[in-house]
């Protein structure tokens, strides 16, 4: 009974981890080339929404989450533009999309299908990989999950390996320290950050499409609800290092399924807000303890202007 | 001498039209949502006669309007502050929900209160909140080095979710079950308000008084002067001998003080009970609000005046032409994006008009000495 349990919890975590893990990846890409990324719930809402909607039409999973990523690359393409070349201000602005998605989204809703809400879509079935899904506790958990949980795996360690072994990562690294020194070695500035934040977008896109096509398998008014806030505080707290913040992720997530898990449990005697308040908790405790001395990227927030 | 004479007039021309960048940015938010009730079938014309029939049509809704700009005008004000000092402090619907719940704390713990202490009790007890909540995020900055974007941010889901615990769990109504609620304040813990005014209360004094008091201290006083040159240049704050940090610390306190006693005159104001989520979006909205008043606290009474016009409006619409309200977010956050790439086309003009000022001065320099070595 007890073993069920735990393998139960540790499922959902990492199915709750994922959409986190995956945003925190997007917000390392965005931040390393100095750009805040506070626009990143706002990529996912739109995401969520355009993979939903192709869903709907085209009943294909791999066009939906391709729909889904390339919206987020779009907005992403526009909040670069805003930002990187005409200099405005990167925390106003992101929040400025977050608003713009959330009003576009719940309104376009409204407007094609009414109060009634956006019809179920099917199930993205899990695919179990045969001996791996055997190993007893972490089995199930790792390798009895939709394909894009695997892709998500995949994902890690090839960005880590871009990021921090590829000449295009070390660019954008050295954009994020110190832009005109990186712009006296010949790096177009302008052009490594809007391709760090287009990938950030990507990567948030992913996450929407991720979170309603395999886990609400519907589209609900602000369906990220703060999933983008976690991730900007994964990767702030993964140092904005992609093996960090999918640390962090795991530990927002593993809090977050335990906000779940416990709601449903009715004998415990706590209230239920206050339950609702541990992955908030968690985070909070998380930068107490370990957050100390993390250095962010010394040209963050910045705008670099060529002269 | 003449042609630099034109070139000032032509400069100044410019720089009035880039001035007016926040009404510029308003107004695209408007147009934006316009063109977007035009989707449902509506003429664009009918939502501007509607909205400001909503906001403006009658006693009751002037009323409407007046109430919904309190809140934003006292959050906006403190938004103002914090940001004219450089803090980036975006949590203000965490601090107005605690300040909410400051007025409940004193309503009902301590019922016996004669009038003329009650409210002011609670308008100094939701400052105290506001500041406390703030004084988290300024403790995480100083001591961890964690930017006070992200903790103000965590903190704003922490107090929504703290109201209602409180008001599900120690503070729920013993009368009323059908809503999570406190019980009814007393009498003499509430403003006063006019039911033919459309239930306008007089928090829009208070709201008044703060936007003047406020103003004055950041424009007229030393600390004031203070305060926005360490928001300015940081290193030209600590060069001419002040403490940036101390600084830091102040308007971070002042500016979730105010968002405290938003809430709680928004709770006392609006209501005779705390309620869940009373004042969902209105921290953002604040937010909005200081930005197209300029970040000047003179200039957020305007436009807190706008936005509250703007959300009684939609409110109406919402009933008599079925506009989902998600279209306020909508027109939010249109305006922010423009009123920020606004600026930012401001800053780009300026610099190259200076560029362009310092090229002709080089080659005036230059044409100069050509003459000069010709003679």
């Amino acid at each position: 009974m007890n073993v069920t349990v735990l393998v139960e919890y540790l499922n959902s975590t990492i199915r709750v981890s994922v959409p986190i893990i995956l945003v925190a990846i997007g917000v390392c890409y965005s931040e390393r080339g100095g750009v805040y990324a506070m626009g990143s719930e706002g990529y996912m809402l739109i995401s969520a929404f355009v993979s939903v909607v192709t869903m709907i039409y085209t009943n294909n999973h791999f066009i939906s989450v391709l729909a889904g990523i390339l919206s987020g690359m779009l907005v992403a393409g526009i909040f670069s533009y805003f930002t990187v070349i005409l200099g405005a201000d990167q925390v106003i602005c992101g929040l400025g999309i977050n608003f713009v998605m959330l009003g576009l989204t719940s309104s376009l809703q409204r407007l094609l299908w009414g109060v009634t809400g956006i019809p179920r879509i099917p199930v993205m079935n899990a695919v179990e990989i045969p001996v791996l899904s055997k190993i007893p506790l972490i089995g199930s958990m790792l390798f009895n999950q939709p394909i894009p949980i695997y892709l998500t795996y995949l994902l890690i360690p090839l960005v880590w390996w871009i990021m921090f072994r590829s000449t295009w990562g070390l660019q954008l690294r050295a954009v994020g320290e110190n832009p005109s020194c990186a712009d006296t070695l010949g790096i177009s500035v302008r052009k490594t950050r809007i391709l760090g934040i287009i990938t950030g977008g990507a990567f948030c896109g992913l996450s929407g499409a991720v979170l309603s096509l395999s886990q609400v398998q519907t589209f609900t008014e602000n369906i990220s609800g703060g999933r983008g806030w976690f991730g900007l505080i994964a990767a702030t707290f993964g140092g904005w290092n992609p093996l960090g913040a999918t640390g962090a992720g795991l530990i927002f997530g593993a809090a977050e399924s335990l906000q779940l898990r416990l709601q449903i449990m009715s004998k415990i005697n706590i209230s239920s807000y206050v339950i609702l308040m541990i992955p908030y908790l968690v985070a909070l405790l998380f930068i107490l303890f370990i957050g100390k001395s993390r250095r962010h990227p010394a040209a963050m927030g910045k705008f670099y202007k060529k002269y | 001498m003449k042609s630099d004479k034109n070139i000032k007039t032509k400069k100044s021309m410019i720089d009035i039209l880039l001035d007016l960048s926040p009404v510029i940015g308003a107004c695209i938010g408007i147009l934006i949502g316009a063109c977007f009730v035009s989707l449902w079938g509506i003429h664009p014309g009918t939502f501007f006669v509607e909205l400001l029939k909503g906001a403006f049509g009658d006693r009751l809704a002037i009323g409407s309007t007046l109430n919904s700009a309190v809140p934003l005008l006292i959050a906006g004000a403190g938004t103002a502050i914090a940001f004219k000092a450089g803090a980036n402090n975006i949590g203000q619907e965490g601090q107005l929900f605690v300040g909410g719940l400051a007025a409940a704390t004193v309503a009902l713990l301590i019922p016996n209160l004669p009038k003329g202490i009650g409210i002011p009790l609670i308008l100094i007890l939701s400052f105290l909140f506001g500041m406390a909540f703030a004084g988290i995020a300024i403790f995480f900055r100083l001591f961890k080095g964690v930017n006070e974007l992200l903790i103000t941010l965590l903190l704003n889901y922490i107090g929504t979710l703290l109201v209602s615990a409180m008001v599900n769990g120690p503070f729920k109504s013993t009368t009323n079950v059908s809503f999570p609620q406190t019980d009814t304040f007393g009498g003499q813990f509430l403003l006063t308000n006019w039911p033919t005014m459309g239930y306008m209360h007089t928090g829009i004094f208070v709201a008044v008084a703060i936007i003047i008091i406020t103003g004055y201290y950041l424009w007229f006083t030393p600390a004031g002067l203070r305060l926005r040159t360490a928001g300015l240049s940081p290193l030209a704050s600590e060069t001419a001998g002040n403490n940036p940090t101390k600084i830091f610390i102040i308007a971070m306190f002042i500016s979730g003080g105010l968002c405290g006693i938003a809430g709680s005159v928004e709770v006392i104001g609006r209501s005779d009970c705390l309620r869940q989520g009373f004042g969902t979006n209105i921290g953002f909205e604040s937010l909005a609000v200081a930005l197209l008043g300029g970040t000047n606290p003179f200039g957020v009474l305007p436009a807190g005046l706008f936005f509250g016009a703007l959300k009684a409006g939609m409110q109406t619409m919402q009933r008599s032409l079925g506009i989902p309200s998600a279209l306020l977010d909508l027109i939010k956050g249109s305006i922010m994006i423009s009123i920020m790439v606004g600026n930012a086309v401001k800053v780009f003009i300026k610099t190259n008009n200076q560029k362009r000022q310092m090229k002709k001065s080089h080659e005036l320099a230059a044409s100069k000495e050509k003459e000069a070595s010709c003679q």
